[in-house]
């Protein structure tokens, strides 16, 4: 097989090498034909509202900050928030394009990047040849997002206030409603009434008409706690968003752009090294094809280990004929000893 | 006239008989260096004594079939002055030796089967004097039907008996199943490989419809590797 795997490799060598040069110089030249473009970047330190009484759009599983770069990406694929930052930045022109989403969803793909630098360090970076853009572009979605973070987190609060507010209503509703019937059994039975009154006896246990009344009431009176419980945390929930917002999102780095124009170090790196790693592929998949698909007699093994091997001729070569010689050629030289005729054309310094 | 110059048209050069001795052709060597000695071990891979007849195969076309036929034959003639050598061409579907030769097509093969002239009368001259050469022929409209026609045997017949080495080129084995009929009529069979051309299965194929006729071995045609002598050692191929 290695024989094979040489011989194909030796046949077909101007083709099999060429990926792992042409691919690696194109992209090489492709990198440094684009020009070097200015990074804007912030950090932000991001915060589990562990004070919060619900946490529902957390995954608990994730670190902060991989909470809040899943939430960032996910409003990058949203046409809203990325026309939101696009129409405060020069960008704004392609808002109205007909295109324009599409060429916005590139630009975000292409230049912009954010990536949780631990538990807590949320890394924002965009790249432009710009750099008044790299920084608007950088400080809008800071303060979009952060201000998209705390409308999600108030409305959030504000549904679960108009819930448990309408809860409440509808316990203490039924806890006036049970007091009611309580005080009409109580006046329908003036012995029960008297009865608790006078004596220590305990009215219920003698009377289950009263009973019955009674757990109505305090079913209620539960319903009721519990209802107004449930507000009072809402309620909490919505100060303590509001107010922890800043320490829950702390800019710790403030948006800044470098002062020169750059290459990105991960396309200058990393792109050539896929280029030579896809041409080295390709070119043993090439290899391989040629080496598997060539089925003909290369070898002596090939013809068959009991051939008797009468003769081995190499590739004839006649001399004074063209350097291109054909099959038709090498049998009219071989016959030029019985009078065949080598075409003229062919034949140099004559003979 | 003389010492003076005079116009003549073509019409009346031709008219003129050629009165110049006719000279002996001048003796040509092989234009392949070595080829000569090549061939010569292939031949004496089977070493020929008596009279002997035999038939160049191959799998498919342009496996050199013909480029050994004429080698071989060259070689015996050289060698052995004193035998008398025939290249018949079989392949009536592709022929190629009258034109190598610079012949006229007719006669040859197939108007000795078709009885239009006499097996003596299809014989071609060269420049050697014991070789001659048998070409396709006039184009027949039943290849197949003239080589299996009783006939084929007797032309075969009355060249072995006007040569002492008949070597048959036939058609690609594989193309033509006349070829097993043809390998029947000779005492051997050689067959020819090429490399990077025959495909290893076809060469199987071959071999196997060739079952009944006496193969003497194989010859393996334009051997040359791309691999450079380095890596070969290299690697000990």
């Amino acid at each position: 097989m290695i024989e094979r795997v040489l011989e194909a490799f030796f046949r077909h060598a101007l083709l099999i090498v060429l990926p792992i040069i042409v691919i690696p110089l194109v992209v090489a030249a492709a990198l440094y034909s684009t020009p070097p473009q200015y990074e804007a970047q912030a950090g932000m330190w991001v915060e589990q509202a562990t004070y919060l009484t619900h946490s529902d759009d957390v995954n608990r599983y994730l670190s902060p900050a991989v909470n809040q770069k899943n939430r960032l990406w996910e409003l990058m694929q949203t046409r809203t928030f990325l026309f939101g930052v696009a129409g405060k930045t020069s960008m704004k022109d392609l808002t109205t394009a007909q295109n324009g989403f599409e060429q916005i969803s590139a630009i975000f793909a292409r230049d912009f990047d954010v990536t949780a630098g631990g538990e807590h360090l949320l890394v924002l970076r965009f790249r432009s040849e710009d750099r008044d853009t790299a920084l608007q572009v950088v400080t809008t979605i800071v303060e979009m997002f952060k201000s998209r973070y705390a409308a999600d987190r108030y409305g959030q609060a504000q549904v679960a206030i108009t819930f448990y507010q309408s809860r409440l209503t509808e316990a203490e509703a039924q806890l006036v409603s049970a007091r009611s019937d309580l005080a009409k059994y109580l006046t329908a039975n003036p012995s029960v009434a008297a009865s608790l009154t006078t004596s220590g006896l305990d009215a219920a246990r003698v009377n289950p008409g009263f009973a019955e009344a009674q757990r109505q009431v305090d079913i209620a009176q539960r319903g009721a706690d519990s209802a107004r419980d449930s507000l009072e945390r809402a309620k909490l929930d919505v100060s303590a968003g509001a107010e922890s917002l800043d320490l829950g999102f702390r800019l710790t780095d403030p948006p800044q752009a470098s002062t020169t124009p750059s290459r990105q170090l991960k396309k200058l790196l990393i792109y050539p090294i896929a280029a030579v790693v896809l041409a080295v592929v390709l070119s043993a998949s090439l290899l391989m094809l040629f080496a598997l698909s060539d089925h003909s007699v290369r070898s002596l093994a090939d013809v068959g280990p009991d051939a008797v091997i009468l003769g081995v001729l190499p590739h004839l070569r006649a001399v004074g004929v063209g350097r291109r010689q054909g099959p038709a050629i090498t049998r009219r030289a071989v016959g030029f000893v019985a009078g065949a005729i080598v075409p003229l054309r062919s034949l140099r310094g004559g003979r | 006239m003389t010492g003076q110059m005079v116009r003549v048209s073509p019409s009346r050069v031709a008219a003129v008989p050629d009165l110049r001795p006719r000279m002996p052709a001048p003796k040509r060597g092989w234009l392949i260096p070595g080829g000569d000695e090549l061939f010569r071990s292939v031949y004496t891979g089977f070493q020929v004594g008596a009279p002997t007849s035999f038939a160049v195969c191959s799998a498919v076309s342009g496996d050199g079939k013909t480029t050994l036929s004429l080698g071989l034959a060259l070689t015996f003639a050289q060698d052995l002055p004193d035998r008398r050598v025939v290249v018949v061409e079989t392949d009536l579907w592709r022929p190629v030796l009258a034109q190598d030769f610079g012949l006229e097509p007719a006669p040859g093969l197939v108007d000795a089967l078709l009885d239009r002239v006499p097996t003596h009368e299809i014989l071609r001259p060269t420049s050697l004097d014991n070789l001659s050469l048998v070409v396709a022929g006039s184009a027949a409209g039943s290849a197949q039907r003239l080589l299996r026609s009783s006939r084929m045997p007797q032309v075969m017949d009355e060249l072995r008996h006007m040569h002492d080495v008949v070597i048959v080129d036939t058609p690609a084995t594989l193309a033509h199943s006349e070829v097993s009929l043809l390998a029947r009529m000779v005492d051997d069979v050689v067959f020819v490989v090429r490399t990077g051309v025959t495909p290893a299965h076809d060469l199987a194929s071959a071999l196997g419809r060739l079952q009944g006729a006496k193969i003497r071995g194989i010859v393996v045609n334009d051997a040359r590797s791309s691999v450079p002598n380095w890596v070969r050692r290299l690697v000990r191929l």
